[in-house]
């Protein structure tokens, strides 16, 4: 087990975001978050991530409770994270990207970090473009390379897919499967649920801030209250 | 490959640079033997404005943190070396290192309260910075002196004037240059003011970042004002802490370009130099003044990322969003 929420709770005023949300990820698994659009996911997100601070509950990362973590703490041991929209650093180029993260190592072994990545996300010909010229499917792209520079045990990825044509939305599913092959836990937000099908190993639904159900893609999607929350009741 | 960190030549900065940059040094180096009196003065302030534009561009320009008090640390700076030559009776080369850290010193102290705000709060707070050590410089009159102003041991030679704002510069680009093109926080800096959620997300200890390159700043210009006290003879608070010291440096940086390396030092070259010059034709700089505050909206109309900007986005070509007022 890799990543634990316990009961987490998350209110914006007199609005409960997220309720008493409780479930584990284990190490070297991709998890997938669905759920209609305001059902919590991505408040979740910033629950893990720390960019959003905890009503109540715990998190606990690799045996480490950053409940109250600073946010640049999470990256550094290991937890990164992708935006859902795509935040590229604009007026530098897709290289420079990549090297605009915390590392403990040279500028120069970054580079060589950097250049590797971009060859495995095959944006090694726009390395010295600026990244506002890239297209939107590159810049998910480069939104997962900027997280891989932060050497992440585990990814946080928040839509990384929407917006994105099939044939690079293939692409992503095998460059996922090639990370996981490495190691890498994955926790993900999608809508797509056939491209889910593909990737995830489990998956988990949100409502109205709630864990609906768990399972494989079929149990869940033969789920009542699933089906429910989602065709609308 | 040709990005920024594997440029032929010295220390990434290109062989052509390294003679255009060596004549220049050169040419400054002499320049005292070239001109009168008249313009080594106006020389003198324009390596002083360089440098104050320089050092506000690091905190408002690569990060985005818009100091409207600047002059403070300036003020800091002149006072700091001022005391201590008057009232300790230390030595100026002593002296002046020392007004350095205790410029640096005043800008993590007002740096640790307002760097957890953004944008116009931030913006606000230092100017009212600025004008509360003006006050507190004309009230502590045991120590400054108070309206009638500290008065330095007097030196009649400039030339030592111009060769310590031209040393103060010369180091700065040099520092600057290491700190910014050489070292990560270059990028950090970048990352913070384009996305601060984005920078902690990917590790930055964003705060951190923010607090020590305001102390840098707050070194540098607190060292142009020491030599600038000491150049001037006699210092008071509505000179060395007025505003209009911080919206010098806001509008040369503005002019050459925000958050560009070389913008600051085109940006003090053209508004310093240019309203000399106004001043010389007209004997008055009011009108200067008028120019200067349409040509500021103009470039933040047309030209938002300065002259060097525009410039690099013209050598570059791609399609470029004027994103700077992000």
């Amino acid at each position: 087990m890799i990543l634990e929420l316990q009961n987490i709770v998350k209110d914006f005023g007199g609005l409960r975001a997220v309720a008493k949300v409780s479930f584990t990820v284990k190490a070297g698994e991709i998890l997938g978050i669905i759920g209609p659009n305001g059902s919590g996911k991505s408040t979740l997100f910033n629950l893990i991530s720390r960019h959003i601070s905890l009503s109540s509950g715990r998190v606990i990362f690799d045996g480490r409770d950053i409940s109250n973590a600073p946010t640049h703490l999470c990256s550094r041991i290991g937890l990164s994270r992708t935006f859902q929209i795509p935040s590229p650093f604009t007026r530098m180029t897709v290289l420079e990207n990549l090297l605009a993260v915390y590392s403990p190592e040279p500028l120069p072994k970054m580079r060589l970090k950097a250049l590797e990545i971009l060859e495995m996300l095959k944006l090694s010909r726009l390395a010295d473009e600026r990244a506002d010229s890239c297209s939107g499917g590159q810049l998910k792209l480069l939104e997962i390379g900027r997280a891989l520079m932060t050497d992440p045990k585990m990814l946080l990825l928040d839509e990384c897919v929407a917006g994105v044509n099939p044939v690079l939305r293939q692409e992503i599913v095998a460059l996922l499967q090639t990370l996981r092959a490495r190691g890498l836990t994955i926790l993900l937000i999608e809508h797509d649920m056939d491209w889910v099908r593909q990737l995830c190993d489990r998956l988990i639904v949100m409502h109205h801030g709630e864990l609906i159900a768990q399972g494989s893609f079929e149990e869940v999607t033969k789920n009542a209250i699933v089906l429910e929350a989602y065709l609308g009741a | 490959m040709n990005s920024r960190l594997e440029k032929s030549g010295w220390l990434g900065v290109s062989n052509s640079s390294v003679w255009l940059l060596g004549a220049a040094l050169v040419l400054l180096l002499v320049l005292p033997l070239l001109i009168p009196v008249f313009w080594m003065r106006i020389a003198t302030e324009t390596l002083m404005w360089a440098v104050v534009a320089l050092s506000w561009n690091l905190i408002g320009g690569y990060t985005g943190y818009l100091n409207f008090g600047h002059a403070a640390f300036f003020g800091v700076g002149a006072y700091a070396v001022g005391i201590l030559m008057t009232r300790v009776g230390i030595p100026f080369v002593l002296a002046l290192p020392l007004s350095g850290v205790i410029g640096g010193v005043f800008a993590v102290l007002l740096g640790l309260p307002t760097l957890r705000v953004r944008g116009a709060y931030f913006a606000i707070a230092t100017w009212a910075f600025a004008e509360a050590m003006r006050q507190i410089a004309l009230l502590a009159e045991g120590l400054t002196g108070g309206g009638e102003g500290l008065r330095f041991p007097a030196l009649s030679d400039n030339r030592p004037f111009y060769y310590a704002m031209l040393g103060l510069f010369v180091l700065t680009l040099i520092g600057l240059h290491f700190f910014l093109r050489r070292s990560k926080y270059g990028y950090w800096l970048v990352a913070v003011r384009e996305n601060e959620d984005v920078a902690k997300a990917m590790g930055i200890d964003v705060f951190r970042a923010k607090l020590i390159v305001f102390a840098i700043s707050g070194v540098i210009a607190s060292l142009a004002g020491g030599i600038y006290g000491y150049w001037i003879t006699i210092i008071n608070p509505n000179e060395v802490f007025k505003i209009l010291i911080s919206d010098n440096a806001v509008v040369m940086s503005l002019f050459g370009g925000l958050g560009t390396f070389w913008g600051p030092v085109v940006g003090a070259l053209i508004v310093h130099v240019g309203g000399r010059l106004v001043w010389l034709s007209w004997g008055s700089d009011t009108l200067y003044i008028v120019v200067l505050g349409a040509a500021v909206v103009l470039v933040a109309l047309f030209i938002p990322d300065g002259i060097l900007g525009a410039l690099e986005r013209r050598r570059s070509g791609n399609a470029y969003k004027q994103d700077v007022n992000k």
